[in-house]
């Protein structure tokens, strides 16, 4: 990939290739099905409420107070362009987020497949940040950062 | 390595009347001698997934304040490999009960906070005046009122006399084997069934709210408090005796009258507390009164350093060391001229004595008797050589061998025979002295089984630690702060007075197992 980004940097050519495609671990519905976004990294962290307190005698006490809602984070590459033509990977994305983020109208959910579960929960900070790669410093790297739980 | 897991299963506000709140953490206090209060925070927003507003916006729409309301605490246990340790956060605790008294609420750009602060029930003593028809200073004489005998004293339909109210609720024999339960506690509630706040000008009589002043008065348990015969005499049973029943006589009474009209019930529950050395230990549904002694040789209950997370202590000795502690009373020779001019016949003796054992050096301190325990005694208290005596010859200034004489008796009959209670009071004296500037705060895990007032021993020692003396202090609780705080161990801190070691538990300059009044002392309790 890296000498395909050399050679014409924040280009993507899409490959019609339907036994390649649909590996599908991870969708987020509602997202645009921009063809120059794609998905780079997930990361979900699903975390118990507690706390240890240690005694004197070093006796720890674990107090469990009960599930808090499970953070998922997602980073996408949002290429400018395909195929030379501008995509509008970024715009979608913006668009997206712009509509989904929790301190809009209604405080939107979305819906999330992770390997086959479902999640749901609000985002409540994005991020697009560009340079990340030295070689290719067109491409825009979209993050979302969400709260939620397994239904 | 063992582990203790507790599952905080709930915590929730009640009201009486159905309304039941999330708690998103809270704190309460108790201290002796204290009302105990409760601050509590509860989450608002809208709930995660159904997008229900929280109801605690309805402390915000609806009237709350005054409504009883309780705050629960339960635990589940999943430990593994651990023995259950009942007193660790097991099960569930009543931790306040008390009514809303505050509410505030802060929103801000990035904030939002609804506080709840909770005032004890006992409160409701505070909230109530001893003013009464008996009390009142205007009201004895005043027909309009016709305040005359519901009290139970003297009276007539032009007059009223407050000599003898007393003596219809107070009887001394069975008082001198409780004070409170016989005494004190009937003495308190006639104030309250005497209640005689102007109903046509008032609306309610002082007792509103749903007679919650006698349920609180009356919510007392467990307590007895015995006179110490031996140690006070019969004298000084009888001296104590005469003060209550004396409450409303004579010339004090005008004084007491205008005490009662210008305070509170509770406020003068902590008169008595502080007048006859008992101590008011308040629990989240009831009250005890007890005979606690600061520097008690024995204890309720052990915390073993498996059950302390933190602890700080400070074991200062006084500035200026105590040598001896003196008490003494006063008396006024009822003859000749102290019968017209009484004050300037007050002759103070000090009739008990202190004095350390181990320290020889130090200031020696002498201190006031209470008042019941001073005042005008009959001359055959005394010897006949004090007071002049009736048959034997005066002693005469002019003869220093018979005035020395004469000074010597009255201080050993003062000493020996008339009040074996001043040295008792002498020691408790040097006692608290010895120990104000010794302090612990201890941190430990949830719990509810160490009362305020109980004397407890810290067993500091463990195999990881570095031993401290021989392990142990001990102390009494002044004070308990329960608290659950977002993200935090829920806790219980003991503030602890009295610290000693070892060597010094058994050590009379710093321990006793004697309280000066009472035949009892309190060790200690569980606080549910």
């Amino acid at each position: 990939m890296s000498a395909i980004l050399t050679a014409k940097p924040g280009t993507i050519t899409v490959i019609d290739y339907p036994d390649y495609s649909g590996v599908g671990i991870f969708s987020i519905s509602g997202m645009s099905s921009n063809q120059a976004i794609i998905l780079n990294r997930f990361v979900v962290t699903a975390k118990a409420r507690h706390a240890v307190s240690y005694s004197l005698a070093n006796v720890p006490y674990l107090y469990v107070f009960g599930t808090s809602l499970t953070d998922l984070d997602a980073s996408f590459y949002l290429f400018p362009y395909n195929n030379c033509a501008e995509s509008g990977a970024i715009y979608s994305f913006l668009e997206f987020v712009d509509g989904n983020l929790v301190s809009a109208y209604g405080s939107p959910r979305i819906n999330v497949t992770v390997g086959g579960a479902s999640w749901r929960g609000v985002i409540h900070q994005m991020q697009i940040e560009s340079g990340v790669h030295q070689q290719s410093p067109q491409i825009v790297v979209g993050t979302i950062f969400a709260t939620g739980n397994f239904l | 390595m063992s582990i203790y897991v507790k599952r905080v299963f709930d915590c929730k506000l009640r009201l009486s009347d159905g309304y039941t709140f999330d708690v998103s953490s809270f704190s309460a206090n108790y201290a002796l001698n204290g009302i105990p209060t409760a601050e509590v925070i509860l989450p608002l927003g809208r709930e995660f997934d159904t997008k229900l507003l929280s109801n605690s916006y309805s402390f915000l729409t609806s009237s709350f304040i005054d409504r009883p309301a309780y705050l629960y605490l339960s635990f589940l246990d999943n430990s593994e490999g651990v023995g259950l340790n009942p007193n660790i956060s097991t099960g569930t605790y009543l931790v306040f009960a008390g009514y809303p008294s505050n509410v505030q609420y802060v929103k801000t750009a990035d904030n939002l906070q609804l506080k709840v602060t909770l005032r004890h029930w006992l409160s409701d003593l505070d909230f109530a005046s001893t003013l009464s028809a008996a009390s009142h200073p205007s009201n004895p004489k005043t027909l309009i009122c016709n305040p005359k005998l519901q009290f139970g004293g003297l009276g007539s339909g032009l007059g009223f006399a407050l000599a003898g109210i007393a003596q219809s609720i107070i009887n001394p024999t069975y008082a001198a084997a409780n004070l409170w339960g016989n005494a004190i506690f009937p003495f308190l509630r006639q104030l309250v069934l005497a209640d005689r706040v102007n109903n046509s000008l008032f609306g309610t009589g002082n007792d509103c709210l749903n007679r919650a002043v006698l349920r609180a008065l009356s919510s007392w348990m467990y307590s007895i408090l015995p006179l110490n015969i031996a140690a006070l005499g019969m004298t000084g049973v009888q001296r104590i005796m005469d003060s209550l029943v004396g409450l409303l006589d004579q010339n004090s009474a005008d004084q007491f009258v205008s005490e009662l009209a210008g305070t509170t019930l509770w406020k003068k529950l902590l008169d008595f507390a502080r007048q006859f050395l008992f101590t008011i230990v308040p629990f989240p549904l009831y009250y005890r009164v007890e005979p606690i002694v600061l520097g008690l040789s024995n204890f309720y209950t052990t915390i073993p350093a498996s059950e302390i997370l933190h602890i700080t202590t400070v074991l200062d000795r006084p500035t200026v060391p105590t040598r001896a502690v003196g008490v003494y009373g006063s008396f006024t020779p009822l003859l000749g001229s102290a019968i017209d001019n009484p004050e300037e016949a007050s002759i103070d003796l000090i009739g008990g004595w202190y004095i350390s054992s181990s320290l020889g050096y130090g200031l020696v301190e002498v201190l006031q008797a209470p008042r019941f325990l001073s005042g005008p005694f009959e001359p055959a208290y005394f010897t006949r050589a004090a007071v002049g005596g009736i048959t034997d010859k005066t002693p005469l200034m002019r003869s220093p061998a018979l005035r020395d004489l004469g000074v010597l008796e009255v201080q050993k009959n003062a000493t020996l025979a008339h009040y074996a209670v001043l040295d008792e009071l002498a020691h408790y004296y040097y006692i608290v002295k010895q120990l104000s500037n010794r302090t612990a705060v201890v941190t430990c895990p949830f719990r509810m089984d160490i009362c305020p007032g109980s004397t407890v021993r810290l067993a500091l020692y463990s195999q990881e630690q570095i031993p401290f003396e021989d392990g142990y202090l001990y102390g009494m609780v002044d004070s308990i702060n329960y608290s659950l705080s977002d993200g935090e161990s829920p806790k219980t801190i003991y503030n602890i007075l009295g610290v000693r070691n070892q060597a010094e538990f058994v050590h009379p300059d710093f321990s006793t197992v004697y309280h000066p009044f009472y035949g009892i002392y309190f060790i200690g309790g569980m606080h549910r």
